[in-house]
């Protein structure tokens, strides 16, 4: 017996599966516009996504690597997984780190669930009103906790392999993201629960992009503020995605300015 | 030296970052002898005082991920230090998605119970005997819905005594609420009700 979709009313699933439904038609306009400039390995060409990391990190991406990172740290928007951007927004999560990690993704088959309508934001919110823990997560000091698990529970229920979201962090001047980005958390699988520790869902990781800037979270941590802003404007993004997938291809590296 | 005297600095860092925690878990794959005293061996009870009960709680997860068994001499530990109900929610969930816990069916479970399924009847005990509360338990047994912790749950409302009726109450209102059909469940009811004991007839 499994009562992981018995504490949700019948209509709601069947609402929560149309969401699932429509949104992965809908997602197939941003891969499209992501896809890289020659076929790979495999004689297909793949949708890139980038994820951007301090320097430290990055380094290890510039040769053989065990691929992204599962995020599984509270702070993280819809829980455990995967945070990257597809090539289409190319500086949106500069302001995370100077290094952008581009890789290939296939989405074929992917469940999706697109936070970024509103309509379906209040899907989820339906669901959280039937969670038993939804009282703590709501009237208590640790509301964090329970709502990253209520989050991945609500992604396990469904088996949502991937959550399309609005940013809901922007650099204090508006240069790098902009709020019509679209921002995703990708799911990895144990069985039927989420996964941590290296992706399988991101393949070819490889340090493509070097930002000049470089951000830091402000007090409060509501905005985070460039160092240098040197040119005193954001950088041009016209042609930039181009750019990237060129680099990518030909092994190289594409560097942004201040 | 204690390898958790060593490495508590780290695991502090690497509860709130997650690029300190790829650190942890380089420093597991460069010393395959670390691997072994922080993953799979069993942690004694020397090295406690190296870390925080909620450090402890996150190192379980950590070394669970790692494919290591559940650290038992720390459940005890981490259990008397469970003061909010989110660390007692967590605890719960690290032994209930614990993969000798749902390796098995029930009734091997009950025949051949692993450590943390003795554990989890000593702690369902302690809800039912108190310290604990039954109520919270029954939520959370209820939020992680895996198939370990409906049987747990079927423990808990077949040996809780005096809450008994209180807990099958609360059980189904909740799912009165959501709208469950009837049917499904007095279905439900009728087999949570039912000694585990009974499911081997």
């Amino acid at each position: 017996m499994t009562f992981t979709l018995a504490m949700t009313p019948p209509r709601l699933i069947d609402e929560i599966e149309e969401a699932i439904s429509v949104a992965t038609g809908g997602f197939d306009t941003i891969v499209a516009e992501s896809l890289e400039v020659g076929p790979g390995l495999a004689g297909n060409r793949m949708p890139l996504a980038i994820k951007y990391m301090p320097a430290r990190y990055a380094s290890g991406y510039r040769g053989n690597n065990s691929g992204l990172r599962i995020s599984n740290t509270l702070g993280f928007t819809w829980g455990t997984g995967v945070y990257v951007t597809p090539l289409r927004d190319p500086l949106s999560t500069a302001l995370y780190g100077r290094a952008g990690i581009v890789a290939r993704f296939d989405p074929r088959g992917w469940r999706i669930f697109d936070a970024r309508d509103g309509r379906n934001r209040s899907l989820y919110r339906n669901w959280l009103e039937n969670q038993p823990t939804l009282a703590a997560a709501l009237l208590t000091v640790h509301s964090n906790f329970f709502l990253h698990d209520l989050r991945n529970f609500f992604r396990e229920a469904f088996r949502i392999d991937c959550v399309l979201f609005h940013p809901d962090e922007i650099d204090r001047l508006g240069w790098y993201t902009t709020p019509a980005d679209c921002w995703m958390a990708v799911a990895d699988w144990n069985g039927a629960y989420l996964a941590e520790g290296n992706s399988t869902q991101f393949t070819d990781a490889r340090l493509t992009v070097i930002v000049e800037e470089e951000f830091e979270a402000d007090v409060p941590a509501l905005t985070r503020s460039p160092y240098f802003a040197l040119s005193g404007t954001g950088p041009p993004s016209a042609g930039l995605a181009g750019r990237i997938k060129t680099a990518y291809a030909m092994g190289t590296f594409e560097r942004v300015g201040s | 030296m204690s390898a958790f005297r060593l490495a508590a600095p780290l695991i502090d860092l690497a509860i709130d970052d997650e690029l300190y925690a790829l650190d942890l878990d380089q420093s597991i794959e460069d010393d395959e002898a670390l691997r072994s005293r922080l993953v799979i061996d069993d942690v004694p009870s020397t090295e406690f005082p190296y870390l925080r009960p909620s450090a402890w709680l996150w190192y379980s997860f950590w070394r669970q991920r790692h494919g290591g068994p559940l650290p038992f001499s720390l459940l005890d530990y981490l259990e008397k230090a469970a003061t909010s109900e989110p660390y007692r929610y967590r605890l719960r969930l690290l032994v209930l998605r614990d993969r000798s816990i749902q390796s098995l069916d029930a009734v091997d479970r009950r025949d051949r119970p692993s450590d943390a399924e003795r554990w989890l009847r000593r702690h369902i005990n302690r809800a039912v005997e108190g310290p604990l509360d039954p109520f919270e338990l029954q939520r959370h047994l209820l939020q992680i819905a895996s198939v370990a912790s409906i049987d747990a749950l079927q423990v808990l409302l077949t040996t809780a005594g005096q809450h008994v009726a209180t807990l099958r109450t609360e059980f189904l209102q909740w799912f009165d609420a959501i709208g469950v059909d009837p049917a499904q469940l007095g279905s439900w009811v009728e087999q949570l009700s039912r000694p585990p004991d009974d499911d081997r007839r």
